[in-house]
């Protein structure tokens, strides 16, 4: 009868997080995973980050997680997206060594205390008076434990689709969860079904590299981790080709042979990363897309074809991905296939990710309707983090709301609008884009994943000594001031008006480096190298944030408005019925909350917010 | 909420009285005066009767099921003969049912607002509406309340929003190729938006003077007859409330509606050199007062028209009065003679010719200083999206067009809008 603290069940890149999080805060932690040989497993895309994606792993690694230094062991092709572009939209990105990426999560796994992996099925959950007492295992053993994270990723239900051949499966060569998957329909929680799908996998050696296009490495690769100064793995180049329009035809004629658009999976599949079939019906006068041949590995003998996601028959995928340019006459080592699996409606989380009718259990990763090895990842930090903090008498969650992080927009946006489809992280979600940048994540987060007990102490001694320089540096900049003809003199741009300038507003223009103002100011000299990007990049921003800070704090007073556990929604003057439902369904904790939900319109928040303004002051609030 | 009820004109006296009940329980009226429910939208006859049977009226009563409404509620219109005893008598009935009181001014509006029937363009349209006393003042405010100026502002923030969408794909989607031509697109769409803006905003003068009234003021010596003009004119079928019979008070300002424009006539002290502490005040607030004004009358009963402080931009009319005694027979004067009721009428007719030069060809007026301040902060955001560099700071540009679209969306809704509620509401009459 063993007893631990929290335990995570499913070794996915969500259980990882949350089992290295809930260790680090000292919580005694179980991972418990069908098959110890697939933790680090990358499913689909041999690689990690990507515009917004690559934001979450940078705020993963800011709050002392795994994702970051993995892929800086193991990326062989790193390269910044939208490089050309504002900081605010850099994406960083790198194609990754599968096996290398595997074995450095084994690794941190293995150097973590307080943790421990067994490899074991889950039948059940323990749960009485509406709260997590424990596990039982397959072979009846029960473990005892405070909380549970359940980090199932595609494996509860999963059914994979080749054509018309179905196997039961989580991913191809791993059995699906069957029976968990049963238990938790019975605990009433929303279930449904979501589907996506990956590309064939190729054999290297028989492509025809010369006829296909060359992509190499950025010649500088930047380290996700802010606890890393360089990249030192070896790095290749990718190829990229196209599909046509013989392609085209091919996958056309044999349509509905697809199990999708045979009727034979439901589910919605995601929009934004859509099957070749749905690529070439949806936009059929595109007569080509883009395919990226991306090696899985250093010394590996695969390929994989980034865009031809597809389940269509094998015989019909050997025809089409043979007429693209270089694939002529290409071996597929393992045909594409489409994967339906359960999700719950994330709408039953709190944000702290913990089930609204189940104290101690947590749901994190594609679970919860998200696609993407970043956004499980995401999620499963902050449930490991809350898992742990459910420990203590009076929880005080940790939660990050839409303006302090991606983590924040994202799990804001699943607990209020649910996910109809496979939620992706993308820039545009985040109304604060300019101030959430990947070049920010440990001057965002670090100091509060200090405060609460997640941040390790090799990290918080980095960053203590990187935030004094960073303060030390503003300090420099904030003293120095120079005159029009001081400015005039060294070539700089002045004001009309005679207005004296500060280091900031020369740097606000982002057409000047503090390189460049060392001669004017040589007091810029002691601030060190390797923080003249960063404090750069602030002062390009600064107008715009400070434009801004006024939504934030208006963001951030509506989000601290709490609405009291117990408020009865049907009392509040001219509502709609309609949206009466809707609060009475998802029960919202905060005005702002509520302004999001979907078909909650501003005058609807009006009239919740006076009502809640003429409450008396003593109802009891959510755990906030 | 509560149902609401008032009468079209409460507590008056006349012909015809309609009381509207609008809300939930709308639909139990007929119980209440026991008769017989009516169909939907068909004007009946019925009796209603008291709670001793017997009867108060013999109305007409129509009931609109919500929630196509006027008010997106039940609403049921009684129309009865125009008693001030009917009324209390329906009055005191209704107030004593649970969950019934009389509607607080400008109520029904705000419920069809609330409820999605009409924005803010709209309830303000219907306001300006309700006050409208000239033929002008009419057209704008109905086409407000119509909801051109909606349809105008929507259709720049639908702009604005399809701009930034494709921003944010140029944004999230860098390393896909797309098949558009960003900058292009970008710089046509602004420009458009930014000159339609800007005519807008030129035009809003014109729109607020419809509301308020264009602001004349009479310049002159003294005794040259701006007090005899304007008290021949408030008189007159144009004054818009005319001074009452018999009285011999001189006025200083008179509202009046030349041919649909509205016009408020500033009388003033006399310009001259003076010693008089008072009277140097007096004529300190006239040429302030001419500053100010959209057109300036200067009468003169002599060929000596300079004033030189007036501001020589000032938009002008200079008229020759008691003509009677000898006309100037110059190009630029006007002559009128009070006495003889002549040259009263051409002046109008100069006057309402200037002001229609003023009218922009715009259908669709920014009538209020919130729209024009909202239009200005799109306009600045626009501006400066349009200046970024859209491949090295699509970002920036995203942002600006962020702020551009929440600017022009304030103009038909709000949302921390609690205090330009209340103030729009309030200032309606009671009953509607």
């Amino acid at each position: 009868m063993k007893s631990f603290d929290v335990i995570v069940i499913g070794g996915g890149h969500a259980g990882i997080e949350a089992a290295a999080a809930s260790s680090r805060m000292g919580s005694k932690t179980a991972l418990v995973t069908m098959n110890i040989e697939t933790i680090g497993e990358m499913s689909c895309n041999p690689a990690i980050g990507g515009l917004g994606k690559g934001h979450l792993v940078r705020e993963i690694d800011a709050l002392d997680g795994l994702m970051a230094r993995a892929i800086d062991s193991s990326g062989i092709q790193f390269r910044m997206l939208n490089r050309s572009r504002g900081p605010a939209v850099h994406g960083p990105r790198s194609q990754a060594d599968r096996k290398l990426y595997k074995k450095s999560i084994n690794l941190l796994l293995k150097q973590q205390e307080n943790l421990s992996i067994i490899e074991g099925t889950i039948k059940d959950l323990k749960i009485s008076n509406k709260e997590i007492k424990g596990v039982v295992l397959q072979n009846d053993e029960v473990y005892f434990c405070k909380s549970v994270v359940l980090t199932t990723g595609t494996f509860l239900g999963g059914i994979i689709h080749i054509g018309d051949e179905k196997i039961s499966a989580g991913r191809i060569g791993d059995k699906s969860s069957e029976i968990l998957s049963k238990k938790i329909r019975q605990l009433g929680l929303p279930i449904g079904r979501l589907k996506t799908g990956t590309p064939p996998r190729l054999e290297k050696s028989s492509i025809d590299w010369k006829k296909v296009e060359m992509q190499s490495a950025d010649p500088v690769p930047v380290p996700f981790s802010f606890l890393n100064s360089e990249i030192k793995v070896k790095q290749i180049e990718c190829g990229i080709t196209r599909t046509n329009i013989h392609t085209h035809k091919i996958i056309s004629d044999n349509i509905n042979l697809s199990p999708v658009y045979s009727g034979s999976i439901e589910g919605s599949g995601p929009r934004y990363c859509p099957s070749i079939e749905d690529k070439v019906n949806r936009f059929n006068n595109k007569d080509s897309h883009q395919v990226f041949l991306e090696p899985e590995g250093l010394d590996s003998s695969l390929v994989y074809p980034n865009g031809i996601s597809t389940s269509l028959p094998k015989h019909v995928q050997d025809n089409f991905v043979k007429t693209i340019v270089g694939l002529e006459n290409v071996k597929i080592s393992q045909y594409g296939y489409a994967i339906e699996y359960d999700y719950m409606d994330p709408r039953a989380l709190n944000s702290s990710l913990e089930v609204k009718e189940i104290k101690g259990l947590f749901f994190a990763g594609q679970i919860n309707g998200t696609t993407g090895y970043e956004e499980a990842a995401a999620q499963g930090i902050i449930a490991g983090i809350n898992a742990s903090i459910k420990l203590n008498n009076n929880p005080k969650w940790f939660l990050l709301d839409r303006s302090e992080a991606y983590i924040g927009v994202m799990i804001d946006d699943l607990i209020t609008r649910g996910a109809p489809e496979p939620y992706r992280m993308f820039t545009s979600r985040a109304e604060f884009r300019l101030l959430l940048r990947s070049d920010n994540a440990d001057q965002r987060l670090t100091e509060k994943g200090i405060k609460f007990g997640v941040v390790g102490n090799k990290r918080k001694v980095l960053w203590n000594i990187k935030n004094n320089e960073l303060e030390h540096a503003n300090e420099i900049m904030d003293k120095l001031t120079a005159k029009p003809s001081e400015l005039k003199k060294y070539e700089l741009p002045f004001t009309r008006t005679g207005q004296s300038r500060k280091p900031k507003d020369i740097l606000s223009s982002g057409e000047y480096h503090i390189k460049d103002l060392f001669s004017l100011w040589p007091d810029l000299k002691k601030i060190s190298n390797n923080l003249h990007s960063q404090l750069e990049t602030d002062c390009r921003y600064n107008v715009y944030l400070k434009r801004q800070q006024e939504d934030i704090n208006a963001y951030q007073k509506e989000n601290n408005i709490n609405i009291p556990l117990n408020v009865d929604f049907n009392k509040v003057k001219g509502l709609s019925n309609e949206a009466k439902d809707i609060l009475n369904n998802v029960k919202p904790n905060t005005i702002a909350q509520a302004a999001k939900l979907p078909g909650f319109n501003p005058t609807s928040t009006l009239l919740l917010l006076r009502y809640l303004k003429k409450q008396p002051k003593e109802k009891n609030f959510s755990e906030n | 909420m509560d149902t609401i009820f008032s009468s079209a004109s409460n507590f008056q006296k006349s012909a015809l009285k309609i009381i509207r009940i609008s809300g939930e329980h709308a639909n139990i009226v007929p119980s209440i005066f026991s008769f017989k429910p009516t169909q939907p939208r068909l004007a009946s006859l019925r009796k209603l009767h008291d709670h001793n049977n017997q009867i108060i009226d013999n109305a007409l009563v129509i009931f609109f099921p919500g929630p196509h409404t006027a008010t997106g509620e039940n609403i049921i219109e009684l129309h009865l003969h125009g008693s001030l005893v009917i009324e209390k008598k329906i009055f005191q009935m209704l107030g004593n049912q649970k969950n019934f009181r009389i509607a607080e001014p400008g109520e029904y509006t705000k419920r069809a607002f609330l409820n999605g029937i009409i924005d803010l363009t709209q309830a303000e349209g219907l306001n300006d509406l309700i006050n409208a006393e000239t033929e002008n003042q009419f057209k704008i405010s109905m086409s407000q309340f119509e909801g051109v100026l909606s349809e105008k502002v929507n259709s720049w923030r639908a702009n604005i929003v399809f701009l930034l969408s494709k921003l944010e794909a140029l944004i999230d989607f860098s390393d896909e190729d797309l098949p558009f031509d960003l900058e292009k697109l970008f710089a046509k769409n602004i420009i458009n938006l930014l000159t339609d803006m800007k005519l807008s905003i030129k035009s809003s003068s014109f729109g607020e003077r419809i509301r308020n009234g264009f602001v004349i003021t009479l310049i002159g010596r003294p005794n040259v007859g701006k007090s005899s003009l304007i008290n021949f004119l408030s008189d007159r079928k144009v004054a818009i409330v005319t001074k009452e019979p018999g009285t011999t008070r001189d006025i200083l300002e008179v509202l009046l509606d030349f041919e649909g424009y509205p016009i408020i006539l500033n009388d003033t002290a006399g310009i001259r050199s003076t010693k008089s502490e008072i009277e140097k005040i007096g004529i300190k607030n006239a040429i302030e007062k001419a500053d100010k004004s959209d057109l300036i009358l200067i009468l003169s009963d002599s060929e000596n028209f300079d004033f030189t402080e007036i501001k020589k931009s000032s938009r002008k009319i200079l008229i020759h009065t008691k003509s009677d005694l000898g006309k100037l027979n110059k190009k630029n004067v006007h002559e009128i003679s009070i006495k003889e009721n002549t040259g009263i009428d051409q002046l109008i007719k100069i006057i309402v010719k200037h002001l229609k030069s003023l009218e922009p060809k715009e259908n669709a007026l920014l009538t209020r200083e919130r729209h024009v301040q909202a239009v200005k902060r799109a306009s600045d955001a626009l501006k400066r999206a349009s200046l970024t560099n859209l491949n090295i700071n699509p970002e920036l540009a995203a942002e600006d067009l962020r702020v551009a679209a929440t600017a022009i969306g304030s103009i038909t809704n709000n949302i921390d809008v609690e205090e330009i509620l209340d103030d729009i509401f309030s200032s309606f009459c009671i009953g509607k």
